[in-house]
């Protein structure tokens, strides 16, 4: 017994002598770890002139230099290659504007990146001088304008906004004895509104679209001016015997009405018409509902002759037309083709109903540019 | 006696562990019989087109089953059927007949030969579809070629799998048809060019993006929905636009010219660059300080459309970004 305990114990020695050994580190192999590392300074953006140059990246590893790479991006930067260090090479950049390159140093998985610009030419964009802040006035009335642009970039796009549909590229000439200029000429629509209009003008370039240069066209209303009416320029087709004379239209006095009749019947549409002393090439017109409910025109043609005998539309308007008492409305300048002198205000329907119908109105008015 | 009894223990418990190792592994333990891959509903919807190609190949593949390689080679042979692609129609759809799934057309693909062999020790053949054409395709419609094993130039086969719906998907660098693929509006604009009533709307949805050609992709213009896609065609159809990616621009190496054109009906406009809405397709890599990068695919568009010739036109500046990896890119 004594000695199957000696035995057991050798062995257990043994056993335990040989796991010791078995863990032991290999202190005899050589590890070396392979590493690639860009030093931060290295990594910061770097920013060519327009000449272009080199620069170089510091690189510090231990492996061998065709186990890493690096490569560019952009075609204008090349790369070389070197034990410790990559160089950068830009040639001169002859567009107008700056370009952006990316390079890569890498290792396996690792991988370091440098921003690289490079400057462009200057581009030269100027109108009457100027980049912006210019402003061009120009009265309600049917114009041109031009402005001097010097340019040494291709001038390929003037752009007008979608709103601004009054202004219009006319001509674009070269400046004689100057190879940068161009008159650039804008035709623009007459403003036959009341109120100033605005239009920003913007020159670019496909050479560089960041550069820009733009002006302003400011454009003033149409200033109108009152015909003055008289009740012997005045008819209708309906005039209802018992209340709303027609010359009420014109008596300057809301309280009082015209009337259409509504004591007998006609087969036509009920209208006034205005027979002016001078023609005119077109008009505003205003008039102000009675103080009471009903007879409102809602849909009304207005037509314009210069005879009084052959009639042509103007306008048709069946929507915005004000029901309300004593509501007033006023018209958009309304062009006719040639001058007239006779107007017509035909009411197709009204807020009680649909022509034949009467209606009332208790002032009109009409107007013409100054 | 006790020794005895131990003796008789141990050759029991001997002779019960040889019994339980009677199972014979070397032996096949089932069928060696063809079967075309595909899911528990017949289809093989694993492969995608590549668009970026001019041409690509999917396969139908043919495989052996068995438990053991296969000491003899089978012979495969395959044949057009329409039987899976009637059920798929009638089961998916049933009357809404025009949502149903297409054949896909002839001209879109060339199978050399539709006979294989599964050689000796192997399990699977490839039989090769070349497809070409894709573009013709519409992203919105599903796209089949259906197969079967022709029973009298095919060794034994698995009747349960002897036919295979072959799903078409096709793919480039912007978008799949495998998936829906999203690109979310980001500093983005649609300005209503209304005199009267302008309006300035900033999206911050997402446009789902079909991929059409090689470089080319179909989207909503500016905000618009198609609402419900099962019933959108005529939606799409009127308000998606097409942006064509190009060649890479002289400022940066990351970015690529794109143009916009109508897919329909749509009255779209280009416009210049402006500012960062510069007409591109940009690979964007933001970094971090602590020297990590996000990636971002991003189309930086500059157009107007509208969907009537009497409405004002819809300014659209918009960036369009979807994060990706580049390792792992799943585009």
């Amino acid at each position: 017994m004594r000695k199957n305990i000696v035995l057991f114990g050798l062995i257990g020695v043994l056993v335990s002598l040989l796991g010791v050994i078995s863990c032991g580190p290999d202190y005899e192999t050589e590890f070396e770890v392979k590493s690639l590392i860009v030093p931060d300074k290295s990594l910061a953006p770097v920013s060519f002139p327009l000449e272009g140059g080199e620069a170089v990246a510091e690189v510090e590893t231990n492996v061998a230099i065709t186990d890493w790479s690096t490569s560019s991006n952009a075609a204008w930067l090349s790369i070389d290659k070197k034990e410790g260090k990559v160089t950068m090479s830009a040639g001169n950049n002859d567009t107008y504007a700056p370009r952006i390159a990316r390079v890569t140093i890498e290792y396996g998985y690792q991988a370091y990146y440098i921003n690289v610009t490079q400057a462009g030419k200057t581009p030269l964009l100027l109108i009457d001088g100027e980049r912006e802040g210019i402003v061009k006035s120009v009265s309600a009335a049917e114009t041109t304008i031009s402005v001097q642009v010097k340019s040494n970039i291709v001038l390929d796009h003037i752009l007008i906004p979608d709103t601004a549909d009054f202004v219009h590229v006319d001509a674009i000439t070269d400046v004689e004895g100057s190879v940068d200029e161009k008159t650039v000429t804008f035709k623009i629509d007459p403003n036959f509104g009341r109120n100033a209009r605005y239009s920003s003008v913007t020159f670019q370039s496909s050479d560089n679209y960041d550069h820009t240069a733009s002006f302003l066209i400011a454009q003033a209303g149409m200033i109108f001016v009152e015909i003055p009416l008289t009740a012997d320029m005045l008819s209708t087709n309906a005039q209802e015997p018992n209340e709303g004379p027609i010359r009420n239209l014109l008596d300057g006095n809301p309280g009082t009405f015209f009337h259409s009749a509504w004591s007998y019947s006609i087969s036509e549409p009920h209208f006034f018409q205005v027979t002016l002393n001078d023609p005119i090439e077109g008009c505003i017109f205003w008039y102000q509902n009675r103080n009471a409910s009903g007879g409102e025109p809602i849909d009304v043609l207005i037509q314009v002759s210069t005879d009084g005998e052959q009639w042509s539309d103007l306008t048709h308007i069946t929507a915005g037309l004000p029901t309300g008492s004593s509501s007033q409305y006023e018209s958009a300048y309304l062009a006719a083709d040639s001058p007239f002198t006779h107007f017509r205000f035909t009411v197709n329907k009204t807020s009680s109903g649909t022509a034949p119908r009467h209606f009332s109105m208790a002032e009109f008015k009409m107007y013409a540019p100054e | 006696m006790k020794n005895s009894i131990k003796k008789a223990c141990y050759i029991i418990l001997g002779i019960a562990m040889i019994a339980c190792d009677s199972y014979d592994f070397e032996q096949e333990q089932h069928r060696n019989e063809v079967y075309l891959l595909s899911n528990s509903n017949l289809v093989y919807d694993r492969q995608i087109a590549d668009l970026t190609q001019e041409d690509d190949t999917i396969y139908l593949v043919a495989g052996l089953s068995g438990t053991l390689k296969a000491d003899r080679p089978f012979k495969v042979a395959l044949m057009e059927a329409d039987s899976l692609f009637n059920v798929y129609n009638k089961s998916n759809y049933d009357i809404e007949t025009d949502r149903y799934a297409r054949m896909l057309p002839q001209e879109c693909y060339t199978i050399p030969s539709l006979e294989g062999l599964i050689p000796a020790g192997e399990t699977q053949v490839k039989i090769p579809v070349y497809l070409q054409n894709l573009d013709k395709l519409s992203p919105d419609s599903i796209y089949f070629l259906d197969y079967q094993i022709d029973p009298s130039k095919t060794d034994a086969f698995n009747p349960k799998k002897n036919e295979v719906l072959l799903r078409i998907f096709k793919e480039n660098d912007f978008s799949t048809t495998q998936r829906n693929t999203f690109y979310n509006y980001t500093s983005s604009y649609v300005i209503i060019q209304d005199k009267d009533n302008p309006l300035v709307r900033r999206p911050t949805s997402a446009n789902q993006v079909f991929p059409l050609g090689n470089n080319s992709v179909r989207m909503l213009a500016g905000d618009e929905e198609f609402g419900e896609y099962k019933t959108a065609l005529d939606r799409i159809n009127e308000r998606s636009i097409i942006v064509t990616v190009g060649e890479q621009t002289s400022k940066n190496p990351l970015a690529r010219h794109a143009s916009v054109e109508p897919y329909g009906t749509i009255d779209v406009v280009q416009l210049t660059p402006f500012e960062i809405y510069d007409n591109t397709f940009l690979i964007n890599i933001i970094s971090t300080p602590d020297g990590r990068s996000t990636y971002y695919k991003e189309f930086r568009l500059h157009y107007k459309y509208r969907l009537n010739g009497s409405d004002p036109y819809k300014e659209v500046r918009a960036i369009l970004r979807m994060e990706y990896s580049p390792r792992a890119d799943l585009l």
